[in-house]
């Protein structure tokens, strides 16, 4: 009931005329990034980041935060419509969603995205705000070594569960930590990959990477492949919604927050995974099996209620523990130290207020989406129109004005364009760039937290497994690492054939 | 000299208006001087999503009904920076005896931030062209 009587005064502070201009924006800006396949939310925040600077923090987050759940509902429009998934979540919505776009059930399949997106959303933030404050309550006992295996396992499911390879995924997570390492060591005073730079001793500008391999990576890479035949956009048509959809409808959506929310909430690396199992679960579970390959209602409303479910998920340990399990939720970490927050623990205690606007703001934002999205469609679906030239000619400009103005120095542009480039390279060879985002931004806080359980065990590594907790975590890195390798490996040997393990 | 592959007819088509009156003209000429109609949907591949890119089943459509006048058609989807371009490079590796473009009227000042693939074509092409205006105005 304490929460309660918070939220309704976050409510308050969220429902000011202002924030609830910032809630839209937000929730308008993150539909249409959702929308544009290869720009996404994290993409977008690590963007306006800089130009934010003069908005306070509630401002600031409640905008980012309607950003992150707007990419969500956004990506689903262009899956169902040109089957190009807006965003990876939104893969297994345009598996179904646009086949039933071409029987001419478009507009239902539409419908049933955003109100299931809605509904998860919903049920996700109201999980959300009661699991938060109880997980803040008890992650107040965990200890430094704790936090550092959180961190490494943290780590370990991104780069295993990202990307299509997890020797990939792995080289990227090391190389978002090597950039993190650059610049003076905070506790010894020394220069650590500086090159005798002395632009590089406070190290390179989390904006600036997350822009560079982001929004450069991605021009270029766009640049290299700019002229592709134009994809056949699907009409919206038949009835929006009918009774029989929504009996078909509302036990998947279910199902999908239910399957959502929880792999948010660990770090699995966001949304990717439930939707897939979602999907998997209508399959099986759905009395129209014969429907799925041709279209099946239920395959859209599963696995988009999930995604936005999860979307909800990491918010929890993002603002309780202080780790982002995605990419987005990395850049929304760096929005919060932007303005002297830490998450974590003491968040809930230290800035009550702001952690409650937001809170209250995520509902918002949830009904202005359902609002805005459908009647819009229209809309966004002309977005798409945009010539690519124009279109990153403008991200690349934002990119390089807000680098600028993160130190008001030239040098940064420069590195801008160079880590861009590797954004390029990391593109063109397979490499996801969350992981790097990860590794980056968490790096240093789990150095931080390794450095200090070593000084209170005087240096004796036994600490790190010292309490049951971080065991039971280093065995689930084990377990994520170890386990597809010998289920390959068994798997082979039963088979008796030398096929390589997924 | 004479080659005995029929005469060619260029349609440079783009899905809006004045398309269709374009797309008669071009089968009834095709039609008369006995040649076989190449329908050119040039876009720039520019954008995920391009209005001026003919849909599939529209091109079937249209070959379906050249075929019912009796002229024989194909469809090209050529993708380039310049449309103008792509319409002249292809009419003069065809050997196009004639182009044929739909037109519609401009104000002044579309005219003069956006260069005008009709007038392009018109007056660097090899070949004849017809151009054809909307006629539903």
């Amino acid at each position: 009931m304490e929460n309660f009587s918070l939220l309704l005064e976050g409510f308050q502070a969220a429902l000011h005329p202002v924030y609830l201009l910032y809630a839209f924006l937000g929730v308008l800006v993150g539909t249409a990034v959702g929308v544009l396949p290869g720009i996404g939310p994290a993409m977008t925040v690590a963007l306006l980041m800089p130009l934010t600077f003069s908005l306070d923090a509630t401002g600031a987050l409640i905008m980012f935060a309607g950003i992150y759940y707007g990419g969500m509902f956004g990506g689903s429009t262009t899956a169902i419509l040109l089957n190009t998934p807006g965003e990876a979540a939104s893969v297994m919505t345009a598996i179904e969603g646009n086949k039933m776009a071409k029987a001419g059930r478009g507009a239902a399949a539409l419908a049933t995205a955003a109100l299931g997106s809605f509904v998860a959303g919903t049920i996700g933030t109201l999980l959300l705000t009661m699991l938060a404050p109880l997980l803040a309550r008890w992650a107040i006992k965990l200890g430094p070594h704790d936090y550092f295996a959180l961190m490494v396992l943290a780590f370990v499911t991104v780069s295993a569960v990202l990307g299509s390879s997890r020797a990939r995924g792995l080289a990227s997570l090391f190389v978002g930590l090597a950039i993190g390492l650059i610049g003076v060591d905070q506790l010894t005073g020394q220069s650590r990959f500086t090159f005798g730079l002395p632009h590089l001793a406070d190290g390179i500008d989390v904006v600036i990477v997350a822009v560079a391999l982001f929004a450069v990576g991605e021009a270029l890479w766009v640049a290299a492949h700019l002229r592709r035949a134009p994809v056949e956009l699907l009409t919206v048509r038949g009835r929006w919604f009918t009774r029989d959809d929504f009996r078909r409808s509302w036990a998947p959506w279910l199902r999908g927050t239910a399957l959502g929310f929880p792999f948010g909430t660990i770090p699995a690396g966001g949304a990717e995974v439930p939707t897939m199992l979602s999907y998997a679960a209508e399959r099986r579970l759905s009395k129209h099996k014969d429907e799925f390959g041709k279209g099946a209602i239920e395959g859209v409303a599963g696995p988009e209620a999930a995604n936005n479910a999860a979307a909800a998920g990491v918010l929890v340990p993002l603002l309780t523990l202080g780790i982002p399990t995605s990419a987005t939720a990395a850049i929304l970490l760096v929005v919060f130290r932007q303005y002297g927050l830490q998450p974590g623990p003491a968040l809930f205690a230290n800035s009550g207020d702001l952690v409650w606007a937001l809170l209250a703001s995520l509902y918002i934002g949830n009904l202005m989406l359902l609002v805005l999205n459908l009647p819009l469609v229209g809309l966004w679906v002309k977005l798409l129109q945009i010539p690519r030239p124009y279109l990153y000619a403008g991200i690349m400009v934002f990119a390089a004005l807000g680098s600028y103005i993160v130190n008001l120095s030239p040098i940064d542009v420069g590195l801008l364009f160079g880590i861009g480039l590797l954004g390029f390279v990391m593109r063109r060879y397979g490499w996801p760039v969350a992981p790097a985002i990860i590794g980056l931004i968490l790096g240093p806080i789990a150095e931080g937290q390794l450095r200090r359980a070593l000084q209170i065990s005087q240096f004796d590594l036994g600490i790190l497994v010292s309490s049951p907790f971080s065991i039971v975590v280093y065995v689930a890195c084990a377990a994520l690492i170890l386990g597809p390798a010998l289920a390959g490996v068994v798997g082979r040997s039963r088979r008796g054939s030398l096929t390589p393990a997924p | 000299m004479s080659t005995p592959t029929p005469p060619v007819v260029v349609l440079a088509h783009s899905p809006n208006q004045s398309a269709g009156a374009a797309f008669e003209a071009a089968v009834r000429q095709a039609g008369w001087r006995g040649a076989r109609l190449v329908i050119l949907n040039a876009s720039t591949g520019e954008s995920l999503v391009d209005p001026h890119h003919a849909r599939p089943s529209d091109l079937a459509d249209m070959t379906g009904r050249a075929g019912e006048a009796g002229v024989d058609a194909v469809v090209e989807q050529p993708i380039g920076p310049d449309v103008a371009t792509i319409i002249l490079d292809r009419a003069d590796a065809l050997g196009a005896e004639l182009i044929v473009l739909a037109t519609r009227h401009r104000s002044s000042i579309g005219k003069l931030i956006m260069g005008s693939t009709a007038q392009r074509v018109l007056m660097e092409a090899d070949a004849e062209v017809l151009l054809v205006k909307d006629t539903d105005r």
